[in-house]
């Protein structure tokens, strides 16, 4: 008898504590989404008024450097930099570093921009691997592109060697093999010159996925929802994150995170926190955090901006073995960022980022797969055991589920509203069929991804892993 | 707390409630659906009544500059009186004449400017103007300047006062666009930074016009506001206005702003014969 109600009152506590964290999780996102498309709303309101171009023909637009890590890009590489080259902007300088790939990445560079070896003193502020050597190019229609071939040393510091090397005031850190939009430089120099008695230390834009788009000359020239099934899942995963959650917590000011992919940097500032940290492979997240820290701590009036724009683009894996690679050092990332500013968690002086953004990334970002897994083992142990309500439990099933799609509704309808990137209903019906597979198909596979870098962390692992790309369409293939 | 204790010993309405959850969620995802499909349709619907518009426009505009016959009678006129009424064709209307005014000078441009008045288009702006909100506002300003309409002037002034930036902004192209760069003297006792952002939309402004400058910016480089300061010496050196280069040297040397003294440096590289003053 006093088994059965300690068993009851188990059962109890238990559907209480996962209700609890349904509830939570989903209120959370609910508020966020409403936060972001407010914020949305002002800013396409704010936008309408603007003429970015009108930076282009001025002097007063801030020298901007690029910087571009390379390792085994050589499939892209070429179509990547020209990109870069042929970018909206008057002021600025391109940096690709090669991190001592092992093919034939350095050797596509030097054949397609005409490159020389030059004598250039490398002033070392952030410590980095050996640089074999820097070279620019004989063709002075490419005067502004810099090449740094170096050992292998990992994507951060890769990006710090092109630190080190910016001559500009701000940093533009991307992935080689990401298709920048042609006047993102304009649109993240406006924070810049809005500035007036404040750092702007960090801006960050939308990264959207590239696969099954058409690239020309290096710039993206037709927008296609992605064929391949997983990437396209990928595609309501990032606007959900970047439209509906990022924007809220740049309108909150608690953005910890601004993508690898794509984000300006104030580089004296990065370079007194010591630059990108290279024991961690979330090193973006991890540098927004430093230097968030760092100004709050030396008590400097500071700002980091985020633009809604779709500026990056960026090819998502298509296959489950990179996902899984990708995803579980996403996981690892985040538990060593969220480790080294363990301080930070519930501490006022760190005002929102200690209060919120901190707590929100541990308990709903880094905690949710784990929590979700415990729930799945006890459910399963009280199936073995006799005592589960199956229909409790599918009703919780389908209560998640229909959140999960109505909440992916809203974000294709968000989009709809804002950049209308996927206007032909071949494309919408795509991706509405990914809004409905998503969480079954893709989600208990990314809940495995996150528990495999919580146990590739515990094992020690620091590698990132290599990432098979397999290149963007080109209009002459789509021929 | 009690209300969610209460649902978790009695199932039933644990039951009731997440099933009831779940019909709102399907609910609100049908309704998103909808919004989807009806913005869609919206958007076709846009297009085709653009196609239809422009091709009306392009002939109401073709009698305007290049007809004879008055405004009023060209909007009488069997074809354009109906669709005048619609709202959507007036404010395409006001796009196409200030647009049609950038690109035209001299009689054509007056010509625009008296169907811009007498067709009645001027009271859309103006109510735009006077509206609640701030893009409203930023809407009237552009259309009321571009169109040369002076006497919004004063209304225009107003606006710099409001607490939203991009309206301030707009505020000060709009005088600019009405009074040239004579007409920043005003302000030299503005409160507010006048950021980089701003002054590189006021520079655009003034070369895209090919503005004179009458007076000196005197008033500019003697303002208690900083960003006001930095504007002057960034006028001066663009109108190569060397009269007040004794200035510009005494703000390069003792202004505590770093802006300044920065903007002034600059101002006396680029002024010419500064140097007989800087020796």
């Amino acid at each position: 008898m006093l088994l059965t109600g300690m068993i009851e009152s188990l059962i109890n506590i238990f559907n209480a504590a996962i209700l609890f964290y349904v509830l939570l999780v989903g209120s959370s996102y609910f508020i966020l989404a409403l936060i972001s498309i407010n914020g949305l709303s002002g800013y396409l309101k704010e936008n309408a008024f603007i003429d970015y171009n009108l930076i282009k023909s001025s002097s007063l637009a801030p020298a901007l450097t690029v910087i571009a890590p390379a390792y085994n890009e050589g499939l892209n590489i070429k179509e990547n930099v020209h990109s870069l080259l042929n970018l909206n902007y008057n002021n600025y300088e391109v940096i690709v570093v090669n991190d001592g790939s092992k093919d034939n990445t350095i050797d596509v560079l030097i054949k397609s921009f005409d490159l020389e070896k030059i004598d250039y003193k490398y002033n070392e502020r952030i410590p980095t691997k050996k640089i074999k050597g820097i070279y620019k190019s004989k063709n002075p229609a490419f005067h502004n592109l810099y090449i740094a071939d170096k050992e292998n040393g990992g994507k951060a510091d890769a990006l710090n060697v092109g630190m080190n090397i910016s001559s500009n005031p701000y940093i533009i850190c991307i992935d080689a093999d990401c298709v920048i939009h042609q006047d993102a430089l304009l649109i993240l120099a406006k924070p810049l010159l809005e500035k007036s008695d404040k750092y702007v230390i960090a801006t960050g834009g939308v990264v959207r996925i590239a696969n099954s788009c058409v690239i020309t000359a290096g710039g993206l020239t037709e927008i296609n929802a992605p064929k391949n099934l997983l990437a396209r899942i990928q595609v309501i995963e990032y606007l959900r994150a970047f439209l509906l959650a990022r924007m809220a917590w740049g309108k909150l000011d608690g953005l910890l995170l601004i993508s690898g992919a794509f984000g300006l940097f104030d580089k004296e500032i990065a370079i007194k926190c010591g630059g990108y940290n290279h024991k961690t492979v979330g090193e973006d997240m991890e540098l927004v955090v430093r230097m968030r820290r760092y100004m709050l701590e030396n008590k400097l009036k500071y700002s980091v901006s985020y633009i809604p724009n779709p500026l990056c683009w960026t090819e998502a894996p298509e296959s489950f073995a990179v996902l899984l690679k990708q995803r579980s050092r996403w996981t690892r990332g985040t538990m060593e960022t969220l480790w080294i500013h363990r301080a930070m968690f519930l501490n006022p002086r760190y005002k929102i980022l200690g209060l919120l953004s901190v707590p929100y990334w541990f308990i709903f970002e880094y905690m949710a797969p784990i929590i979700e897994v415990i729930g799945l083992i006890i459910t399963l142990f009280f199936a073995f055991l006799g005592i589960l309500s199956f229909q409790y439990f599918l009703l919780l099933l389908a209560f998640v589920y229909s959140f999960a799609v109505m909440f992916s509704i809203l974000t294709l309808l968000t989009e709809e509203y804002t950049y209308h990137q996927y206007g032909r209903i071949k494309d919408f019906t795509r991706l509405l069929i990914a809004v409905f597979v998503e969480p079954i198909y893709f989600h208990l596979f990314t809940v495995y991804a996150a528990l495999l870098g919580n146990w590739e962390k515990i094992k020690g692992k620091k590698a990132w892993g290599d990432m098979q790309r397999t290149g963007f369409q080109k209009a002459e293939e789509k021929k | 707390m009690t209300g969610f204790l209460f649902l978790l010993n009695n199932e039933l309405p644990l039951r009731s409630a997440l099933l009831y959850s779940i019909y709102l969620f399907i609910g609100c995802g049908i309704f998103f659906l909808v919004l989807l499909a009806i913005s869609r349709l919206k958007k076709i619907k846009d297009r085709k009544q653009l196609e239809k518009y422009t091709a009306v426009i392009d002939r109401l505009f073709y009698a305007v500059l290049f007809g004879n016959s008055p405004v009023h009678n060209i909007l009488e006129a069997e074809k354009y009186r109906s669709i005048f009424k619609d709202k959507k064709f007036r404010e395409m209307l006001i796009q196409n004449v200030t647009q049609l005014h950038l690109n035209y000078t001299g009689p054509s441009r007056l010509k625009l400017e008296d169907f811009y008045r007498k067709s009645g288009l001027i009271n859309i702006s103006y109510e735009k103007l006077k509206s609640k909100h701030w893009d409203k506002k930023c809407e009237g300003i552009r259309e009321l300047s571009r169109l040369n309409v002076k006497e919004a002037f004063y209304d225009m002034y107003m606006c710099m006062w409001h607490p939203h930036d991009t309206l301030k902004l707009e505020a000060l192209l709009g005088l600019i666009r009405l009074e040239g760069v004579d007409g920043l003297g005003i302000i030299h006792d503005y409160p507010d930074t006048i950021n980089d952002w701003i002054q590189v939309n006021l520079l655009y402004e003034i070369d895209k016009a090919d503005f004179k400058a009458q007076k000196s910016f005197t008033d500019l480089l003697n303002s208690k506001n900083d960003s006001v300061v930095v504007l002057g010496l960034r006028l001066s050196a663009k109108f190569n206005h060397i009269e007040n280069v004794a200035l510009i040297r005494e703000l390069k040397l003792s202004s505590l702003s770093e802006n300044i003294r920065t903007a002034a440096d600059l101002a006396l590289q680029k002024l010419p014969s500064s140097d007989i003053y800087t020796l």
